[in-house]
């Protein structure tokens, strides 16, 4: 479920506060979302709260959208946000004794739909830094081209190319130090 | 890595079940959006030639508030410009207007250019070379091809030339996009950086001066960017030969970076470097980042010394006293019992409430 191209009209007439290009924009753009909450996210945050309060923050913010062909860039940069929060707030919880969530339980839907080998996977992709995780997730899980990449990160496309290398080679030092199941590591090895 | 990848996708796709709910849980915003919507059309419409009135009232206005000395400039304006027409035989009209809006605005100041903008900034030139000083926010501009208009976007961080085309500049503290939607566009950066842009590229100039690259770092942090590309900000501000106050601000921004990314141990040794010079006007709030920062880096050991000074001094916050009560708690009860009890006090968010009476009842506390 790839967001976008968005219909620009449409965009545009939500802007407007047409009620229901509004709604069919959101319809649209929540189950990107909620992947990128899912895959962005990590384990301790519960992806379809995070959803949620990406798409109120949309309902709530679109009439500020500058320009109607960046709806993409915009609504990724909310997720961002709002994934950001969710993470400080539980890393903040994780403060006080008693109040942390104990790892993977904290959203059982997404949890209890993950193998063994997703749940690795989504360690170690929690192990590399932000910007990495983001570059592995749109380039290696969503199969997104460089150019969409750097459109949707904002950045220039040489950037986005060097830091597909570094991420690719982060996430390899991650596998080894969270010591993958060998049949996982000999697998990354051969794919990479 | 691709099987890896391609498992976690297909497990992480979000699925129609998945959807429902959160879609569930967002009927009531969307309704009491369109509750609110409905009331507002309730309110009543502006009474008939409400607006005539006003504009008849502020063109009175207007022309009290013209003096003679003004109006006779006026003529010799127009005379001059008059003059410069017949002598040209070309149209030169002398174009000074502020663009200001704070909603989107679309106007024609010239037969041959429409610009769109929300932010401001000032209109200059002639008809057929305007110039725009662009400040803050987005302008879109149209420009009709093969009329000879030569138009410029001048902001802090970039110029644009144009002939005949249809671009955008926006401006802001993350510095200046220009976006070109049809025809192609020059752009020359502060930084030294020309490009030529064509139909759909475009070009973000970044700030040069160590306080616009704070601005940077700072707008970056605020909108969640990639803690990388906020660093890469403040360190090119701190490689600008930043003033002290500059400095120290370009150094805060640096260790947040650091913090966003967890990467706990180089926050904690800049943040320890950042006090030993001083502090400068941050160094309150210095003791405390350095002493977060040396919990997660390190734990206890390198945290309890600050977190007891910054108690003895009466200035550790709830949290920072229910941390040091937990490095305590095992060597000194009584003292962590006394912690908790004043963290309780001082004022905890509601649940953590109860985790906090937890701990104190395990240390045989009321």
């Amino acid at each position: 479920m790839r967001l976008i191209p968005p219909d620009i009209a449409e965009v545009r007439a939500a802007r407007a506060g047409n009620s229901e290009a509004l709604q069919d924009l959101m319809a649209r753009a929540l189950p990107c979302v909620l992947q990128w909450c899912a895959r962005l996210g990590g384990p301790r945050v519960d992806a379809e709260d995070a959803a949620h309060d990406v798409i109120v923050v949309v309902l709530t913010r679109i009439h500020t959208l500058a320009e109607p062909e960046l709806f993409g860039p915009w609504l990724f940069g909310i997720t961002r946000r709002v994934l950001a929060g969710h993470r400080r707030r539980r890393m903040f919880e994780s403060w006080i004794p008693g109040l942390a969530r104990t790892g993977p339980e904290s959203d059982p839907h997404a949890q209890a739909e993950l193998s063994d080998l997703g749940r690795q996977v989504q360690l170690a992709l929690d192990a590399v830094s932000v910007d990495h995780r983001e570059i592995l997730v749109l380039i290696d899980i969503e199969e997104r081209t460089e150019r969409e990449v750097a459109d949707l990160l904002s950045l220039p496309i040489g950037t986005v190319r060097s830091r597909v290398h570094r991420a690719r080679q982060a996430f390899l030092a991650v596998a080894r130090r969270l010591q993958l199941p060998a049949v996982v590591f000999e697998r990354v090895r051969e794919g990479s | 890595m691709k099987h890896l990848f391609r498992t976690f996708a297909e497990e992480t796709r979000a699925r129609p079940e998945a959807l429902s709910r959160v879609e569930s849980r967002l009927e009531h915003v969307v309704a009491d959006r369109a509750l609110v919507q409905s009331l507002l059309t309730e309110l009543p419409a502006a009474p008939a030639g409400a607006e005539a009135r006003i504009r008849a009232r502020l063109a009175e206005r207007t022309g009290r508030s013209v003096n003679w000395g003004l109006r006779a400039g006026g003529v010799a304006v127009v005379a001059m410009a008059a003059a410069l027409l017949l002598w040209l035989r070309a149209p030169v009209a002398p174009l000074t207007e502020a663009l200001r809006a704070e909603a989107w605005r679309t106007e024609q100041p010239t037969a041959h250019v429409s610009l769109t903008y929300l932010g401001e900034g000032d209109l200059a030139g002639t008809a057929m070379q305007p110039r725009i000083e662009w400040r803050s926010g987005t302008v879109q501009v149209e420009v009709d091809p093969n009329q000879g208009v030569a138009l410029t976007v001048q902001t802090r961080e970039a110029r644009v030339r144009v002939i005949g085309t249809g671009f955008s500049v926006g401006r802001s503290a993350l510095g200046t996009a220009v976006r070109v939607s049809h025809g192609r566009v020059s752009v020359d950066c502060e930084d030294g950086t020309s490009v030529l842009l064509g139909a759909g590229e475009h070009q973000l100039c970044l700030p040069t001066s160590a306080a616009g690259l704070l601005g940077r770092a700072r707008a970056l942090a605020e909108q969640g960017a990639a803690p990388e590309d906020v660093l890469a900000a403040a360190e090119r501000g701190l490689a600008a030969e930043p003033d002290a106050a500059v400095r120290g601000e370009l150094e805060v921004a640096q260790m947040e970076a650091y913090a966003a990314d967890q990467r706990w141990t180089e926050a904690y040794d800049l943040a320890g470097r950042a006090l030993a010079s001083g502090g400068g006007a941050r160094a309150e709030e210095l003791r405390h980042l350095h002493a977060w920062y040396g919990v997660q880096a390190h734990g206890c050991e390198a945290a309890t010394a600050e977190l007891r000074a910054l108690n003895a001094a009466g200035e550790a916050t709830a949290f920072e006293q229910v941390t040091l009560a937990g490095c305590v708690s095992a060597s000194e009860p009584a003292v962590a019992r006394g912690l908790l009890q004043a963290a309780l006090v001082a004022g905890v968010p509601d649940a953590q409430r109860p985790a906090i009476q937890q701990q104190l009842d395990a240390l045989g506390g009321q």
